[in-house]
This record gives C-alpha cells, structure tokens and sequence, in this order.
C-alpha cells in the first residue's frame, strides 16, 4: 500500500534514524580488534623466537617466503627485526625453481599450496622451518599449521616431521599449540593431545 | 522492532530511486575508510607477549580462495562464513547464493536451475552433487534432495564449490551442466560439541548436537545429529503454503565421519515425513536415503597417490493419498539400493605433468516402483510393480601439462557403460594461460552425458532415448588480487533431443555471460553476481522455470568489530516461463541476518528475515490459492548454538 505523504516523510526520519544507528555500530572500533594478516606475521615471527635448530643460523636470517602471497604487505614489516639474539630477519620471496634448503624457514602461504608436494620434496628432511596457513599442510607434512577460528588464530604443529628434521621448539610454544602431532611420543605439552 | 522492520522494508522497496539513500551510504564508507584505515595497523604487534596474541580477536581477512574443484572452469566458491552471515539453512538457499543459480519449489521438494535449465518440470538429473566426494543423488529420480531432505545439515558445510560447465573427465554420470562439491567439516573443526536449536515464526523448529574431535596423530571423529519439526514448506522463499489446508513435516538428519591413519568412514542418512490434509483429501509421503562409505587414501609407489572407495546407498519414498468421497486409496512405495566401488589413481612423476586414472563399478540391485490402488471401474484392489537392476562400468583419463610457466593444457576422456546403455564418450579439453599471477584466461571445450533415471525408462509412454549428450564450450577470465576476485565466463551448449518425452524437440541450446566480483575491504564481504542466460528448447522455445537474468548480491558488514555482523542479500531473477505454461514476473527477494558470536563465552546467535519486503513468491504465483499478505509473507527466524568447551 503506497504511505500518505506526512508518513512517507517520517518514515524517511526513522529509516534515516535506524540507519544512522547502523552506521554506527560498524564505525564503532571494537577493543583488541586486530587484522588477521598483521597476526600471521606476529604469529610467524614468534615462532622463530621459539624454535630451536640443529646448527644456529647465520646472520642475516633467511626467512623465505614462497611465491607471491597475500601476507607479503606484513611479512615484508618483518624484514631486519631482530631474531635469536643478534640475527636479523631478511624476507625473500623464492619459487620452485630456487634453492629451498638455503632457507632458515620457508612460509608456504595456503595459496600456493599446489606446489606442497614438490617443496616437501625439494625440501628431503633439511632443517628448514616450515609455517603454513594452508588447512590440512601440517598433516601433509609442513611443520606449523596457522589455523582459524571462529574468531582468533590458533596453531597445529607437526612435531614429527620437526624433529626428523633435527628441529625442535620450546615447551613454552608447544603448550600453547592447539594440537601437537607426535607429541605422545615426545612426552611434550600441547592442548589438545590426548595422553 | 516491528516498526523499524516495516520502515527499513520500506526504505528498501523505494531502494532504486533513493538519492538520498545512496549519499548516506557513501557518507559511511568515507567515515568507515578513515576509521578503519587505523584501528588495523595502530600496534605493532611483534612486541607482544605470544600468549596475549592468542587471545587477539581478528577481523577476517579474505577467505580462501582456493578451490579443488576443476581448475579449468569458473569455480564459485562459499564459505562457512558466508553461508553462515547470509543465514542460509538449507542446502537449497546456499545454493541460492551462487552465482546463476536458480531455484524453485513446488509444496515439497527444491529444483535447481543452473544456466537456464531446471525446475518443478524438468528435475534435475543435469548438475551433480557431491558430497564429500560421493554421489548424493538417488538412483531412482536421479534427484538431489536440497531441503529439509537433504543429506547434510548445512551447519555441517566448510566450503562448498560449484562448477558450471561440462566440468573434468572425471566427474561422471549427470555431471551435465555442473558439478556441485560439498565438503564437510572435519571433527578438529569442531574440537568439542555444540548444541544448536532454531525456531522460525511459520512455526518451524529445530535442534542439532554435535561433537568432533582429533582423537590422535591418527584418528579423528565428527557425529551430528538435526531434528526439524514444524515443516510446512520447502523454503521461507515459497512464501506462506498451506493456506487452504493443514500440513506438518518433520526431519532427522544424521552424519558420522571419521578417519583412521589413511582409512576414512563416513555415514550420512535423512529421512523427512510431511502430511497434508483437508476435509477432502490425506497426504502423506516419506523420503529416506542413507549413504554408507569407506575409503582409503594411499601412496602406492614412488609419485603415485591412490584413492579408493567403496559406497552404498538406499533410498525409499513412501506416499499415501486418500479420499473419503469417493473412499479411494493410493499407496506408493519405491525402493533403491546401489554400490559404487572406485579408485582414483594421480601419478605425478613427470615433470610439469599430472596424470589421473579412474575407475569405477557400480550395480543397482534394487530399483522398484510400486503402486497400489484401487480400480476406478470395480473397486478391486490393484498393484503395480516394476522391478529393474543395472550394472554400470566407467573409465576415465585426465592429464594436465604444463607447457610453460604461463601456459598449461588439459584433456580428458571417460568411458561410460550401463546395462541398457552403449559406450558412451566424453572427452574434454581445457587450454589455460596465465600471463602474471593475477590474470587468468581459460578456453574448454567437452562432451558430456546425462542417463535416463530409472523412473525415466519406467514411466514413458514411448520409446525414449537412453542418453542426452552436451557439448560445451566456454571462455573463462578469472583476476586476483588479494582480497579482489574478479570472474567471467562466456559459455554456449548444445545438447541432443532430451530424454524426457515431455520437451520432444530437437535438443536444448543455450548461451550466456556470467559475472562475479568478490570483495573484501576492512571486515566488508562483498559478493556480487550477474548471469544473462538464455536456454531454448530447439523447435519449442524457451525452456521452462528459466530466468534470462539471474542477479545476486551479498554484502556483510561486521558491527563493533568482527564480533557482530549484519548481512544483506538480494536475490533477482527476471521473468520466466513456469511449470505448465505460467509465466512468472520477475522477483525480488531481500533478506537480513543479523550473526552475534560471543554473546556469551560460549554462545552465538542469529537473527533473520526472510523475504523482508514480503513480495508474493513465484509459488504463490503458480500455486497460491486465497489471499496473500505481505506481513504473512516475511519470516523471521532465530538460532542460537552453544558450544561449551
């Protein structure tokens, strides 16, 4: 039914109200709210706090990342900030034809993950960190899972292909894991692992 | 709140012409880039103890782009999260969602229409659905079950694919316009149980337990329950039914999945009863089907992976209609039961090059129909039964090279067989270029086979042809970019005369442009599609329950964080020609949902509106006896899950 013109006026008021409310709830900034990428950055960079590899890396330390990724923007903000004492982070991208066992850890973003196959291949066991965000890699044979949740970010880890390949973490890491592959074995922490 | 509703329905339905409307819209988003350009990046976040950053609440970046249906063709892909904020609830409405999608219901059941073929008359039998994997199609109708019916409780649902188009060698049977791809949660998605209960204000209600669990390195487990009592329509989108008379349905959905070390199990079965009633008529029917399945995943040699599954289905449809003057009594019951066994071999060895082998054996044992009523002429009881089995074989050979970094090609044979059904050959061909790593173009070229449905070959009059061959050609560009997807795809087919013997003309043809941009900008989720189609009957005209237009649009806005989300979608179709002749003006349909995470530590919620501007339906065009009201048309409904952990 078409409204009367004084109505169809304060309609347009209450539309422009309940709009206006609208509007500001989106504007509203909610406390904590953080940017998901900025995240997997920290979360990569926390990482190389805590892991531990056969022979100490050199400086400058070689934080490859596979590919052109979605994550470069934040990866890049990585470059030069300190790691392992005196390192330095220096982020380069490679590709499937590069040498992947120069690399102290290899980022393999989930859109690249055709290409998991051949980089485990290339890879044979060196000590290279391996972090994904791709769903499922970690049981494919990557090393640390980023996972999300409903809302927040967590991470799986693979600790049996770690320490074949003479790379381990800190407990304080593990524990904070949502689920540690090979823990069992381990005797390590971990959230989610069944005893 | 009932004000508010009626003004923004209000609002909406004056939408095209409101200057106004459009400069508040645009006032926002300048308001919210200032914002939002900020409140992202103000912290370093590296600074912060690793504990503190597992607690961080994120705004969602793009979801995955990735997708594992067929790369050669134009994917559509939808998320949880999507179908979660645009408060789809049955399988029916998330397919609803994707671009060139048509559906439409008749009392009880939902059709799918993809690229202007589909319907209440025509079934289905042209788009193939998989579950995980596995067929989830009867072997009597060839039906997808997409409502209250359906195999999979849509909250069950991590990413669903749609593939239109003549799709991958490999794909099969009825994979004739397209192949939808369902893939279920796993149990580490759950990693604990939830209960969710919904209520609807047409009177639909509904609860779901679910537990999943990664049990070990080896093992994981999902079990999930639903119960849907109150049904009295296929969808929200039919508009209010059973106006005239009463009706009731009811559903149980079950699904259990696990996965032991490289075995993997999963059960799916549904079963949905309605009744309908007045003082002149009783009717009551029944649809079941169950899906068992074991698999096993493997590396049998050096660049070999080996995928092999076995399947067993069933499904019964029970109907029984009554009279009291005069007393007549007609009882339906069908019954189907098959096996598939298949193993799918990639052998990767060769540089730059991808082999894929399949097989697969299949028997129906049990295919019957069965009627019983009474003579019209002496009043004695009549049965009718017809009682058929099957065996199938089929071989399929996909090989993807890649000729340069920018150039890769692909081409596929399969080889089917059927019991009253000679070899039958589709091959494939699928030529890709990418010039950088945003820009992606891709020609193919295929044959595909539709098989008459066991009810097909029963149920005609006349000789009818076994097998509906269609040959496709499509022009794909895809562009990507960080949160930006851009898709387009021109496409033409042509299939021989049909097998129903409903259209007898000379075969279907029919071409089109569809578009889709997916979009997201600080938090917004941004979907938006456009298909023009046009599919004819040769000699007929236009085919039945097919829009020459098919517009969608999603947008989803978080609130106060990512923690609230208000979602918007528009759904447009042009005019068409209904079932029996009718025609169809075009239709608009707007609906609300408003998602609440974390109301409480454990608690989430929804809140919708269907149908808010409470337009008559294409139903209730076709079907609608007695009057229509707006305010009846709209559906509100609430769900809240619990996920104590």
């Amino acid at each position: 039914m078409e409204p009367a013109v004084n109505a169809s006026r304060r309609r347009r008021w209450r539309v422009g109200g309940a709009l206006a409310v609208v509007l500001a709830l989106v504007a509203l900034p909610a406390a904590a709210q953080v940017n998901e990428r900025a995240l997997k950055a920290a979360y990569l960079y926390n990482f190389l706090q805590f892991t531990q590899w056969p022979v100490p890396p050199d400086e400058p330390f070689r934080l490859c990342v596979f590919g052109r990724t979605p994550l470069d923007g934040e990866l890049e903000r990585l470059s030069g900030k300190p790691v392992l004492g005196e390192r330095h982070i220096s982020v380069r991208h490679v590709n499937i034809r590069d040498p992947l066992t120069d690399c102290n850890a290899l980022y393999l973003d989930d859109s690249q993950r055709s290409h998991v196959d051949e980089v485990l291949r290339r890879l044979n066991g060196a000590p290279v960190l391996t972090i994904t965000d791709g769903d499922g890699l970690a049981d494919r044979g990557l090393m640390i899972e980023i996972r999300k949740r409903e809302l927040t970010l967590d991470f799986d880890v693979n600790l049996k292909v770690a320490r074949r390949a003479n790379i381990n973490f800190s407990a304080r890491m593990l524990k904070m894991a949502s689920y540690v592959n090979g823990a069992a074995d381990a005797g390590s922490g971990g959230r989610g692992v069944s005893p | 709140m009932h004000a508010l509703l009626t003004d923004v329905t209000a609002a909406l339905g004056v939408l095209a012409s409101a200057r106004r409307l459009v400069h508040l819209v645009a006032a926002a988003v300048l308001t919210l880039t200032g914002v939002w350009a900020h409140a992202a990046d103000s912290e370093d976040l590296t600074a912060l103890p690793f504990e503190q950053l597992l607690q961080a609440e994120v705004v969602s970046a793009s979801s995955s782009a990735r997708n594992i249906t067929d790369a050669a063709s134009a994917v559509s892909v939808l998320t949880r999260r999507d179908i979660q904020e645009h408060g789809a609830r049955t399988l029916a409405e998330v397919l609803d969602l994707m671009r060139g999608i048509h559906l439409s219901y008749d009392g009880r059941y939902g059709y799918l229409g993809a690229r202007g073929i589909g319907g209440t008359r025509t079934l289905a039998g042209r788009v193939m659905l998989f579950i995980d994997g596995v067929p989830a199609v009867d072997n009597l109708f060839d039906q997808l079950y997409l409502v209250h019916d359906s195999l999979i409780d849509v909250a069950l649902i991590e990413r669903i694919e749609y593939a239109p188009g003549s799709g991958s060698a490999l794909y099969g049977n009825n994979a004739f316009l397209g192949v939808i791809n369902v893939i279920t949660r796993r149990g580490r998605d759950l990693d604990g149980s939830q209960f969710a209960t919904l209520a609807d204000s047409w009177g639909e209600r509904g609860v779901r337990a679910s537990w999943g669990r990664r049990l070990s390195d080896e093992a994981e487990l999902l079990l999930s329950t639903t119960l849907r009592r109150g049904i009295t329509t296929p969808s929200a989108d039919t508009g209010r039914a059973c106006v005239d008379f009463e009706c009731d349905g009811r559903s149980e959905q079950i699904l259990l999945k696990g996965r032991f070390g490289r075995w993997r199990a999963q059960a799916m079965a549904s079963q949905i009863e309605t009744v309908e009633s007045n003082e002149d008529f009783r009717w009551r029917s029944l649809d079941r089907s169950t899906l068992l399945g074991i698999g096993h995943d493997g590396e049998p040699a050096e660049h070999w992976h080996s995928s092999l599954g076995l399947t067993l289905g069933r499904y019964a449809y029970r109907a029984r209609s009554e009279t009291p003057y005069p007393a007549d009594l007609v009882l339906t019951r069908d019954d189907g039961g098959w096996w598939v066994l298949d193993g799918k071999f990639v052998f990767s060895g060769w540089t730059d090059q991808r082999i894929a082998l399949a097989l697969q054996a299949r028997q129906d044992p049990v295919m019957r129909f069965v009627d019983e009523f009474t003579d019209p002429d002496d009043g004695t009881p009549q049965v009718m039964r017809t009682d058929v089995q099957r065996r199938a074989t089929s071989a399929s050979v996909e090989h993807e090279l890649r000729w340069s970094p920018q150039w890769r090609s692909t081409l596929g044979l399969r080889a089917d067989h059927r019991t009253d059904i000679p070899w039958t050959w589709s091959p494939r061909a699928a030529l890709v270029w990418d010039p950088d790593a945003s820009w992606s173009l891709k020609l193919s070229h295929g044959r595909a086979s539709r098989f008459a449905s066991a009810s097909e070959r029963v149920f005609s009059y006349t000789d009818i042809r076994p097998v509906e061959t269609v040959a496709t050609t499509e022009l794909v560009g895809e562009y990507r970019r960080d949160d930006l997807r851009l898709l387009s795809s021109l496409y033409r087919f042509r299939a021989d005369p049909t097998i129903s013997e409903v259209d007898v003309s000379e075969g279907l043809r029919g071409r089109g442009l569809e578009l889709e941009a997916q979009w997201d900008w600080h938090g917004w989720h941004l979907r938006a599609s456009q298909a023009w189609q046009h599919a004819e009957a040769i000699g007929l005209g236009d085919t039945s329950d097919s829009p020459r237009q098919v517009s969608k649009l999603l947008l989803s806005a978080p609130l106060a964080g990512d923690r609230w989300r208000l979602a918007l979608t528009l759904r447009r179709t042009g005019s068409y020609q209904a079932a029996y002749g009718e025609a169809t003006a075009g239709q608009r349909t707007a609906d609300l949902t408003l998602l609440a995470q974390r109301l409480a530590p454990s608690l989430s919620a929804r809140l919708g509106v269907r149908n808010l501007t409470g337009a008559r339906t294409a139903y209730q065009e076709n079907y609608l006896l007695g009057e229509f009201s707006r305010s009846k048309n709209r559906q509100f409904w609430l769900e809240a899950t619990w996920s104590p952990q």
